[in-house]
């Protein structure tokens, strides 16, 4: 009984633990966004890769002139805007790895530093570059990029999705390693001062504002720059974790409903083969009431020991594989924070425990209107 | 204490040639005092062990009383009854009736556990150990029933049905597939009981209990008769 009780709670708690931390994820990432509006240069509106290179850190760039900015902030919901700047660096030997390198200006930036801050609260210098949390690296290590070193200054918290692979920098670090890429012969900013250059444009627009509107503004009055909202981009994502989910639940339901089928029948065969017990405790004074408070009691304990292992059970070996399950769904994956965690451990061993009193409902009441006599007797 | 009944009557459901029911006691009446061993005698299937559950609170009568001094039992709720039973019963069940999962003294214990007052634990484990110790299974006390014989689950069934130092005390079959030996223990202490002025009543189909017994019934198709 403690095992199915087990697990019950393993497949409750592992459930809820992969559907939180998928949506911890996406959360996550909308967060990290920060802005409603992105806009990027035309030809990379129209790369299949644009949504993984904004969102989720993969290597890639493209480029268009930063008065881009100043005409984007003129127009009317406007809140704010920010230029981000793209490198993405080789695995040769003039790069210490090939990672996706995102410049920001931190004077106008509300998209980046907000999360980086909750890492690193100092300024940051020029050559100083702060890391993803899934970049292998020690804080105080040199980063070698188109042959310019750069320190890392802090290492940054978890995300939960691919820019947990990339490393940031403000926009005067990675104007010096365009300009060491340039030199390198990256073609893209051959003919181009690195100066004059930005990937992106973040916009936020004001309360009251539509999106949607300002993004068809941009489009049709800025010849070479496109706006893509990012809550399309999202979008596709959030659909992907909305089948999965429904799977997850689906899948769940099932394990329950079989789990008490399961549960229902073991306690009426147990209660069964020990009905001898029952007639005993009968016959020396136990009230009908009493008998039943046992079986009841007991399948309580029962599913809290079996809740208890199912939940250690699903850390053990739900927990390790969070970057398997991110990979295999590509999908952003976050463990949630401490109290969702807590309330999802309560939950499951909550499940369990409750489980074992009902699904030991029949057998309690069967048991308490035994025939005492005639099972002494037949004994 | 006195036990007593008057007219009671079983009936189960059971289609025979001439009616839908039949009766597994008939209207009978009994009267058991203190001091005394009663021995009911009778063919397996007599009804000798449905009419010891209706005096034992464990089976209701389709009619008739049981009363236990002058209280109707079978009047009170199940948890006056299951009480009155706790304190005033000592049941002796046929064949091997314990707790598997306690030792032979927890299970003499229980009875006392199962009402306790504080600060009894103590003083009901010292009784159980004398008691299993007069009944010579004291080294068993802290096995498991399933290690014991016949003899010995037996015996471990009247040191529990002692423990509580009850009224009344009924034995159903307390002798069946025992020894010679084992059943001249058994019997002892049954007459032991009656001596020290309890209500005793052994249901038996052995002829040889009767030598203990002060008075004896004969049960034949339900019908009780005194011999």
């Amino acid at each position: 009984m403690v095992i199915i009780s087990a697990f019950l709670s393993f497949c409750v708690f592992g459930g809820s633990l992969i559907l939180s931390s998928l949506k911890s994820g996406l959360n996550s990432l909308q967060a990290r966004l920060g802005a409603d509006i992105v806009a990027v240069p035309d030809e990379a509106a129209k790369n299949k890769d644009l949504e993984a290179i904004l969102i989720q850190g993969k290597t890639g760039y493209f480029y268009m002139d930063r008065s881009n900015i100043d005409n984007i902030a003129k127009i009317e919901g406007v809140e704010a805007v920010s230029p981000q700047y793209f490198l993405a660096t080789v695995s040769e030997g003039c790069c210490s790895m090939p990672v996706q390198v995102i410049g920001f200006e931190p004077e106008t930036d509300f998209s980046v530093k907000p999360w980086i801050q909750k890492s690193y609260k100092n300024n940051i210098e020029l050559d100083d570059v702060l890391v993803g949390a899934n970049i292998n690296t020690q804080v105080g290590d040199d980063l070698m990029f188109y042959g310019h070193n750069c320190k890392v200054a802090a290492r940054l918290e978890t995300t939960g999705t691919e820019l947990d692979n990339a490393v940031y920098t403000n926009a005067d670090t990675i104007k010096v390693l365009m300009a060491a890429a340039k030199e390198k012969g990256i073609e893209l900013l051959a003919k181009n001062d690195p100066d004059t250059l930005i990937s992106s444009v973040l916009i936020k627009v004001k309360e009251g504002h539509d999106p949607q509107k300002i993004a068809g503004e941009i489009n049709v009055h800025y010849k070479n720059v496109s706006a893509v909202q990012t809550q399309s981009m999202i979008s596709g994502i959030a659909k992907s974790l909305g089948g999965i989910s429904e799977v997850v639940q689906i899948l769940m339901w099932v394990v329950r409903i079989l789990s008490l089928g399961i549960m229902i029948a073991a306690f009426a065969m147990i209660t069964n083969e020990r009905k001898q017990e029952f007639a005993v405790l009968r016959a020396i004074g136990a009230t009908r009431g009493k008998l039943a408070g046992i079986i009841l009691s007991e399948s309580f304990i029962t599913g809290l020991l079996g809740g208890v292992l199912g939940v250690a059970l699903a850390c053990l070996l739900i927990l390790p594989f969070g970057g398997v399950i991110e990979q295999k769904t590509s999908l952003p994956y976050l463990l949630p924070n401490i109290g969702s965690a807590a309330l999802a451990v309560l939950t499951a061993i909550a499940t369990s425990a409750v489980a074992g009193p009902v699904a030991a409902v029949f057998s309690a009441v069967k048991i308490s209107k035994i025939d005492t006599s005639l099972i002494l007797r037949s004994n | 204490m006195i036990l007593k009944a008057e007219g009671i009557s079983k009936r189960f459901l059971r289609n025979t040639s001439t009616s839908n029911f039949s009766y597994a006691v008939n209207k009978t009446d009994i009267i058991l005092s203190a001091g005394k061993l009663t021995a009911v005698i009778g063919k397996s299937g007599s009804g000798k062990s449905t009419f010891l559950s209706m005096l034992a609170g464990l089976l209701v009568p389709t009619e008739g009383k049981v009363f236990y001094d002058d209280k109707d039992i079978y009047a009170l709720k199940d948890k006056d009854l299951s009480k009155l039973r706790n304190k005033e019963v000592g049941i002796i069940p046929q064949g091997q009736a314990y707790l598997p999962s306690l030792t032979v003294l927890e299970n003499v214990m229980l009875p006392c556990r199962m009402y306790a007052s504080k600060g009894e634990e103590e003083k009901t484990r010292q009784k159980a150990l004398e008691l299993l110790e007069s009944l010579d299974i004291a080294t068993l006390a802290n096995v498991y029933p399933s290690e014991l014989s016949g003899g010995e689950c037996r015996r471990l069934s009247i040191a529990r049905a002692f423990i509580r130092e009850t009224g009344i005390i009924l034995a159903d079959e307390p002798t069946a597939d025992l020894d010679e030996e084992n059943t001249e223990i058994v019997l002892k202490a049954l007459r032991s009981a009656a001596d020290k002025n309890k209500t005793v009543l052994l249901v038996t189909h052995e002829k040889d209990a009767l030598t203990y017994a002060d008075d004896i019934y004969n049960m034949k198709s339900g019908t009780l008769s005194k011999q």
